[in-house]
């Protein structure tokens, strides 16, 4: 295929890049406590860019037929493309990156329902009544890149995921605990993380409390900070700044944040579910440092931002039929000084695990609102119970300039997080 | 490929099984203020094999139709070998079975039109938001368009045949003064005519106008508040707040579920009638039969406050002992079909919009959406517009305002129904369990709630 698609784009007088990707998926699965069935899925397909002078054409397919028809239609949406000034990449040294394990592919289902059960044994020891799905899930990509100007390489990744999800009702009260790991080596799951999570929160959410409107000092766990940096990941994303909306635009290497807060993104991470050698235009994987002790160092970007903005690039994603776009891997938020018994013992807080709703908030703007779908009131460093009926309401650039990060971190899918205080929080109750 | 999936569907060695076939084209713009970002076509096609073998589901999904003949063979084996690991065994509730071609009824087809002529009519409507304020920093378009053609035959029988449409997008204007972004949305979607892409100026100006005005308008006081909310958040409002708890599969195994959810139960005030069909003709949610191959049928899920109904695929129809309603819907090949809405909303009532604001001293009216979320018991979702009603007047315009709840009392705390009923498709959908964004839509009149909790500032 690599072949004839190089013959047709030069014949074309084009240059062009083939991006082939083959999925096998397998799941085991459980729901409301028992052992459902299993799934097992395998996709194909290829996607082609092709350039003419500083026009770039788009197109793809499932399956491996009909290369010549999607060059042709990459090659007549051509004419529509707004200029880019960046070549396809050429032969570059790739990077090795342990993100490909045998004994994820070998592990037997029996082993995965084992789990299952087990699991779910350990969350009914604290609330019999609790409804507990669990699913397994491995994936097995591969996916190759080849363009004209010379980038030929291929890589495969393994990436196993375990969710576990509990549902407890009662007349006026509703309890729903949800967290999943991923990785992409077998060795490096952390179960005990994720039964100490259902334990601590089964057992924090016996008792409800209520709390006026007002503001908290507010302590993120790891498993919130995902949607506590939902809008700094917009405002990273080169794409909007580019676009002109993201709020960082024209702060690089400005103080904006507290000087404790590190962000790093890291496609080179060993045994990150989003980890990998070259990004999806062809550059070799690296670490970089987006905020660096709250001074802005980098943007995420693809050849397109990077030509743009004069950074690297290598930050490219895409999925069959999405042209590659910037976006996060692996990312680590660096671990404080503060203890975490400290951060729970400065007298009156609001532990938050997660929240509901922010991803349609107004991020580009900022801000971080919800409902705090789990949440603990926290008094001189004991939990007094569960606050429901809460609202959050926070901008990003100003709360996170005055933080303390706790020196306890958890690695959980994509981030590697701390716990993260904010002393000022406005919520709202009924 | 008919007969061929008709005769190898034709098992009598399984309890149950069903071919999926899908196929189609689509095409995708996305032009970023004044540059073409995104133009792309593509074609798909895929198929899954879904069997009950001794109670027991496998499920195994390919894009390579060649294996249909191994893949029904894998699939029955993975069930098979899976026997011994299943304690509870499952059932489908009886369908007749049917056989139908149904073509896309389509008014203005959206691949009679060049790429060319979307991608100018696109770029017009961005320019058109950047050319009304220097303040509007950037404006998006984004337009999809899906024609797929869904063959589905079980071991009952049945043969379906089904075409369907689906058009998707929306203009987005984002205002900034350096400090402060807002966004606002021009939303457009069909089952059936490209015409709802065209025709846009006149919202597109409104829009970009309030993006502006938005930067200039202040955050309300978080706390609890009477609140009006309009048609299109209270489609969202209907389709988080109560749609998703009347999915079957969130209740049938859930003894404590199944008596808060019971048919009979006293669930909203008396005003109140909630409604999920597939019949409404045009809309993105209309579906004649589901992915199970049953024909869909109108759902009453609240009738004068009194929960009427659930939405069903045939195997919690089974296990609950009721009538499968055809909502079982997957989002493509890759899923097992799931009770998913279609067309959701809450019928108009009596009540007059205005009545309703002269009856507020102090509250907020909530108009528009940029989507919203639950888990069952908590809903929040996020409004476009809002403004501060002041003694029976609307006064002050809002900025990022978030309304949530409870949705238990907030269904009971519904004190208006406005007459002014509409149905406005977005370009968005739904997501459940990973299967995201399968077509919906929802509407509702203007809805008086006496208490919502609105977040903001102390």
């Amino acid at each position: 295929m690599r072949e004839k698609f190089l013959k047709l784009v030069k014949e074309s007088g084009a240059s062009g890049e083939l991006f082939i990707i083959k999925s096998k998926h397998r799941s085991v699965n459980f729901e409301n406590d028992k052992f459902k069935g299993v799934d097992e899925g395998e996709t194909s397909g290829f996607a082609v860019r092709v350039k003419k002078g500083n026009r770039i054409g788009f197109s793809y397919a499932t399956g491996d037929s009909n290369l010549e028809e999607v060059v042709n239609s990459a090659l007549e949406v051509l004419q529509f493309s707004k200029p880019y000034d960046f070549e396809f990449s050429g032969n570059q040294e790739v990077p090795k990156v342990r993100c490909y394990d045998d004994a994820i592919i070998n592990e037997s289902r029996e082993k995965a329902i084992d789990l299952g059960h087990e699991l779910i044994d350990y969350i009914h020891s604290f609330n019999n009544d609790m409804k507990v799905s669990f699913s397994q899930t491995t994936n097995f990509i591969e996916e190759s890149l080849t363009t004209t100007n010379g980038f030929n390489s291929v890589f495969k990744k393994t990436i196993k995921t375990i969710s576990l999800g509990g549902f407890y009702t009662e007349e006026g009260n509703f309890l729903e605990i949800y967290a999943e790991q991923s990785r992409s080596l077998n060795s490096l799951f952390d179960i005990e993380t994720l039964k100490e999570k259902f334990k601590t929160n089964i057992l924090a959410s016996r008792r409800n409390v209520s709390i006026k409107s007002g503001n908290y000092p507010v302590i993120f766990t790891p498993f919130a900070i995902d949607s506590l940096l939902l809008p700094l990941l917009v405002a990273l994303n080169g794409k909007n700044v580019v676009a002109g909306f993201s709020l960082l635009k024209g702060k690089l290497t400005k103080k904006i944040l507290s000087p404790n807060f590190t962000i790093i993104d890291n496609p080179l991470l060993s045994g990150g579910a989003y980890s990998f050698p070259f990004d999806d235009e062809g550059i070799p994987a690296m670490r970089k440092e987006l905020i660096s002790k709250g001074q802005l160092l980098n943007y995420f970007a693809n050849l397109d931002v990077a030509s743009k903005l004069g950074i690297r690039a290598g930050n490219a994603q895409r999925s069959l039929s999405t042209p590659p776009a910037p976006s996060s891997s692996n990312l680590i938020v660096q671990p404080g000084d503060t203890p975490l018994s400290d951060m729970l013992s400065t007298g009156r807080a609001i532990l938050v695990e997660s929240l509901m709703g922010v991803s349609m908030g107004n991020l580009s703007g900022g801000f971080v609102s919800g409902n705090v779908e789990m949440g603990f009131l926290v008094e001189n460093g004991k939990i007094i119970g569960r606050v429901k009926d809460v609202m959050i309401n926070l901008n990003v650039f100003e709360k996170l300039k005055d933080i303390a990060i706790s020196k306890e971190n958890i690695w959980i899918s994509k981030f590697i997080a701390p716990y993260i205080y904010v002393p000022d929080v406005s919520l709202s109750a009924k | 490929m008919e007969e061929k999936i008709r005769e190898l569907t034709r098992r009598n060695d399984v309890d149950y099984l069903e071919v999926r076939i899908e196929d189609g084209v689509e095409s995708n713009i996305v032009i970023e203020s004044k540059d073409v970002e995104v133009v792309k076509q593509g074609n798909f096609i895929g198929g899954n094999v879904r069997v009950l073998v001794d109670g027991v589901w496998g499920f195994v999904y390919f894009t390579d139709l060649d294996k249909l003949p191994e893949k029904i063979d894998y699939a029955i084996d993975q069930a098979r070998s899976m026997k011994n690991f299943v304690h509870s065994k499952t059932g489908l509730a009886y369908v007749k079975p049917v056989e139908a071609k149904i073509r896309a009824k389509v008014k203005k087809d959206p691949f009679k039109v060049s790429l060319s002529d979307k991608v100018k009519l696109l770029k017009y409507y961005t320019e058109l938001a950047l050319s009304f304020d220097k303040r509007i920093v950037s404006a998006t378009a984004y337009y999809k368009d899906k024609f797929k053609t869904l063959r589905f035959a079980n071991s009952e029988g049945t043969y379906i045949e089904q075409e369907i449409l689906d058009i998707g997008g929306y203009i987005l204007p984002r205002a900034s003064n350096g400090k402060i972004t807002e966004r606002t949305m021009v939303p457009f979607g069909s089952s059936e005519t490209y015409e709802v892409v065209e025709n846009l100026e006149l919202e597109i100006r409104q829009k970009s106008e309030l993006a502006v005005a938005l930067l200039g308008a202040e955050q309300p006081v978080g706390g609890e508040y009477p609140v009006i909310i309009d048609q299109h958040l209270g489609g969202v409002f209907i389709h988080e707040a109560f749609g998703h708890l009347s999915e079957a599969d969130f209740i049938f195994e859930n003894e404590r579920l199944k008596k808060i959810m019971k048919i009979g139960n006293k669930i909203g005030s008396d005003i109140l009638n909630v409604v999920d069909t597939g019949d409404i003709q045009g809309k993105r949610g209309a579906l004649l039969y589901d992915d199970e191959g049953v024909r869909t049928r109108s759902v009453n899920l609240i009738k004068n406050g009194i929960l009427s109904g659930h939405l069903h695929t045939r195997e919690t129809a089974f296990k609950m002992n009721e009538e499968p309603t055809g909502n079982a819907r997957a989002v493509n090949f890759r899923f097992a079909p799931i009770p998913r809405m279609r067309t959701t909303f809450i019928q108009g009532g009596n009540g007059k919009f205005e009545d309703f604001i002269k009856d507020i001293k102090k509250g907020i009216y909530a108009k528009g959406s940029f989507g919203g979320q639950t888990n069952g018991e908590l809903f929040t979702f996020v409004s476009e517009e809002s403004y501060l009603i002041e003694n029976g007047e609307i006064t002050k315009l809002l900025r990022d305002v978030s309304l949530s709840g409870n949705v238990f009392e907030t269904l009971k705390n519904i004190v208006g129904v406005a007459d002014d009923f509409t149905i406005r498709d977005t370009g968005g959908g739904c997501g459940k369990g990973g299967q995201s964004p399968l077509p919906v839509s929802h509407g509702a009149p203007h809805v008086y709630i006496s208490k919502v909790v609105v977040g903001g500032k102390k």
